[in-house]
């Protein structure tokens, strides 16, 4: 029996350098050393949504469509996404505005409700939160047209479409941008980043989103994760570099794959 | 307001009403237009058709309430295909609800199978239901058939089904057919399935998702791709098995030609704007 | 067993030891007993998530109950909710197989579901004629290259004017995709980040954990 399944070295090899690289940043940061990383605009974007959402008295919504945390793929970005809803929910709190958060599955919602209520008690505002109104379940299908009509209803003044977006991240936040509000986009499902990017006043575009969630969490070691990230780039680049080359002189670099 | 403004700030009511006339009149009256067939539709027509008599592949039924139009007729069309080339099919479903619509896909096909196809369920083809755990789950199966999964849709366990007699995992399939509709799951099948045990693949996706897997079809990946209803009608147009895809597909002329019309006309009065010095 | 180590640590734990077991079935070949328990756990995620939709539908219900009890605007809505809700509940336990349940499914929610799907269609040609303007040189090339691939994909773009199936296949298959290769990179290095963040319990906001922490802690 082999010690390793065959095929997978290559991933593993490339996953164990990635993961040593995280590891090695937050570890520096433990002892103060911070990488140097870009101001990201879309925090400043979070607060000026919810303080315009104070100042007009409307409604600030908070969107993550596809929350089922049984499928992986969609798992990673709601994650992410209850990361930033954690950050954004106490500054509602704290400014005082509205906030709404329509969750379309089970477990995302107990989390999501968890999330916003310690939210609130931390700012200490425990009495502004309500169990049944701030977080509410709708169910997947008959979300649409609630959101749709209560978002002219409301006249919601901001809005964050946050997560793992499918079909939806059209129809909101078209109805979104034609209500007034300002909002602010991020997916990583590749197909649908174009209409996040397109129609939303504020977007970020894949891996940002993630990026966004260890800015937001105010936590130094878990912002200094995202330089070992750019570790797995530089590998990417090199890859991409040598395969290109290997490929040009015509040697078969798909035997790589079954190491 | 004049009338510049209120056309560049259209009321999206009437955008809707024109769509859904361009939509609903050519499903209504049926209008049949020539159509050119798409490279990845054939490629996808042409690895199906390939695949030898006598072979089993896995199918993976992703399509739900959602996108079971869009998909839905090009699966039967798939499943169809199969059973009369005399190919056997394991099928799964990684979605609950999923699952129930391969079913109905499975059903509709055996209704239009010509008299005397063999398609005895066991025998020929078998559904193995709902696959909990995503791309986990997917990895679980076809590295350990009954590990995995005891029983089949109906409850018949998997060692009392001929088809599966002496199949463990995947190095007994041919071909993998990956119709995994608006899931965002073909990778799943690419890196669990196809890579692992160099079996060839091809499946359908939804018409936004098709870009989102064109690399892996450049890559050699994918045996080419059927995207969304159009790749469905195609299907149905090279089987020569006319079906509810047709003419959806002829409706996103109508509703493909009003969206660039309407482009056309925004950008055009938005130029206009711009040289009066008003934009 | 103090709150910290139920609320936080003991989340924690279980989240690295079985995500990393996951991670390890994926590369190494693993006794039985591991590959039956990871087979048993991605059951328990199906049936903890029907269990939480079940809260969620208690929670809902209450909503509406409130809204019927203090006259809310249209409550009206509510007591069909209500009634929809507990006729598919009863229909649904006698069996998911019977006739009626499947009629409820197979004509109100599933055309229902297709029709609120297609809702994308029109939103798409609105935003499409709202922002899809040549304001710049990115943006008329962004214009023109989603015109050519758009009048490749409808059947008749071929027809109408042929060279677009070239041009726009080199656009799907060149520029198109290595811009998605990209993204997907990029969108899996995030993934893995996260992973190491949940996995170390550095990032704990999805338990409903927000720690005031001093800088490098």
């Amino acid at each position: 029996m082999s010690i390793l399944i065959t095929g997978r070295i290559l991933g593993l090899s490339i996953l164990i350098i990635i993961v040593a690289g995280i590891l090695y940043y937050m570890q520096r940061s433990y002892s103060g050393k911070m990488p140097k990383l870009r101001r990201f605009q879309a925090v400043d974007s979070i607060e000026e949504i919810i303080g315009r959402c104070v100042e007009m008295g409307a409604p600030a919504w908070y969107l993550m469509d596809t929350v089922d945390m049984t499928t992986p793929s969609v798992l990673a970005p709601t994650v992410a996404a209850f990361q930033i809803l954690s950050y954004t929910a106490r500054m509602a709190a704290r400014l005082g505005a509205k906030f709404f958060v329509p969750v379309v599955q089970g477990l995302a919602y107990s989390i999501a409700n968890d999330i916003v209520e310690e939210a609130y008690k931390a700012e200490g505002k425990p009495e502004d939160f309500d169990p049944f109104g701030t977080v509410m379940y709708l169910p997947d299908g008959a979300d649409r047209m609630y959101i749709i009509n209560n978002m002219w209803s409301q006249k919601v003044a901001g809005v964050f479409f946050l997560g793992s977006w499918y079909h939806k991240a059209v129809i909101f936040t078209e109805n979104a941008a034609r209500v007034g509000a300002l909002t602010l986009g991020a997916t990583d499902t590749t197909h649908n980043i174009p209409f996040l990017v397109a129609i939303c006043d504020y977007s970020l575009i894949g891996e940002e989103l993630y990026a966004l969630g260890a800015y937001v969490s105010e936590d130094p070691t878990q912002t200094a994760s995202l330089a070992g990230q750019d570790i797995g780039k530089y590998v990417a680049l090199i890859l991409i570099l040598l395969g290109s080359i290997l490929a040009t002189v015509g040697f078969d670099v798909s035997g790589i794959f079954a190491w | 307001m004049s009338i510049m403004d209120r056309l560049l700030n259209l009321d999206p009511r009437i955008i809707f009403v024109l769509m859904f006339i361009a939509l609903a009149f050519p499903i209504l009256n049926p209008v049949i237009l020539p159509m050119a067939i798409q490279d990845y539709s054939q490629k996808a027509f042409d690895f199906s058709d390939s695949i030898p008599e006598g072979s089993i592949v896995l199918f993976e039924g992703g399509l739900n309430a959602a996108t079971y139009p869009q998909g839905g007729p090009g699966m039967v069309v798939q499943i169809y295909h199969m059973l009369t080339k005399g190919v056997k099919i394991v099928l799964f479903s990684i979605g609950t609800e999923q699952n129930v619509w391969t079913m109905t896909a499975i059903e509709t096909a055996l209704d239009k199978l010509p008299a005397g196809t063999p398609a005895e369920n066991g025998v020929n083809w078998v559904h193995l239901g709902y696959i909990a755990g995503g791309e986990a789950g997917v990895g679980s199966l076809v590295n350990d058939i009954r590990a995995t999964v005891s029983a089949d849709y109906f409850g018949t366990p998997i060692d009392d089904i001929p088809l599966l007699e002496g199949i463990n995992d995947a190095t007994a399939f041919s071909a993998v057919l990956w119709w995994g509709g608006s899931e965002a799951s073909i990778g799943y099948g690419v890196r669990q399935v196809s890579v692992p045990f160099d079996i060839p693949m091809t499946g359908m996706c939804t018409t936004n998702e098709v870009p989102n897997f064109s690399p892996y079809i450049s890559a050699g990946q994918l045996q080419g791709l059927f995207g969304g209803v159009r790749g469905s009608a195609e299907y149905e147009f090279l089987l020569s098995l006319p079906g509810p895809a047709l003419g959806q597909a002829m409706a996103t002329n109508f509703g493909g030609l009003l969206w660039m019309l309407l482009v056309i006309l925004g950008n055009v009065l938005y130029f206009i704007q711009r040289m009066r010095g008003e934009a | 067993m103090s709150d910290r180590v139920y609320k936080i640590q003991l989340p924690i734990f279980l989240t690295a030891l079985l995500g990393i077991l996951m991670v390890l079935e994926h590369f190494f070949p693993m006794p039985d007993v591991v590959t039956n328990f990871n087979i048993t756990t991605r059951s328990f995620v199906t049936i903890v998530s029907a269990a939480a939709l079940m809260l969620g539908i208690i929670f809902l219900t209450i909503a509406h109950v409130r809204t019927i009890s203090q006259k809310k605007s249209e409550w009206y809505y509510s007591i069909f909710f209500i009634v929809s809700l507990l006729i598919t509940i009863g229909l649904g336990l006698i069996g998911i197989r019977n006739e009626s349940f499947l009629w409820i499914y197979n004509n109100m929610t599933a055309p229902i579901g297709a029709a609120l799907y297609s809702l994308t269609a029109f939103y798409i040609t609105s935003a499409a004629y709202r922002v899809f303007r040549a304001r710049n040189w990115s943006a008329a090339v962004l214009l023109v290259c989603g015109f050519i691939v758009l009048m490749m994909l409808i059947p008749i773009g071929a027809i109408i004017f042929p060279p677009v199936v070239p041009i726009g296949e080199w656009i799907r298959s060149f520029p198109s995709s290595a811009g998605f290769r990209g993204m997907i990179m990029g969108t899996s290095l995030g993934i893995m980040g996260l992973g190491v963040r949940v996995f170390t319990g550095r990032q704990k906001e999805h338990l409903g954990i927000r720690e005031e922490r001093a800088g490098g802690e």
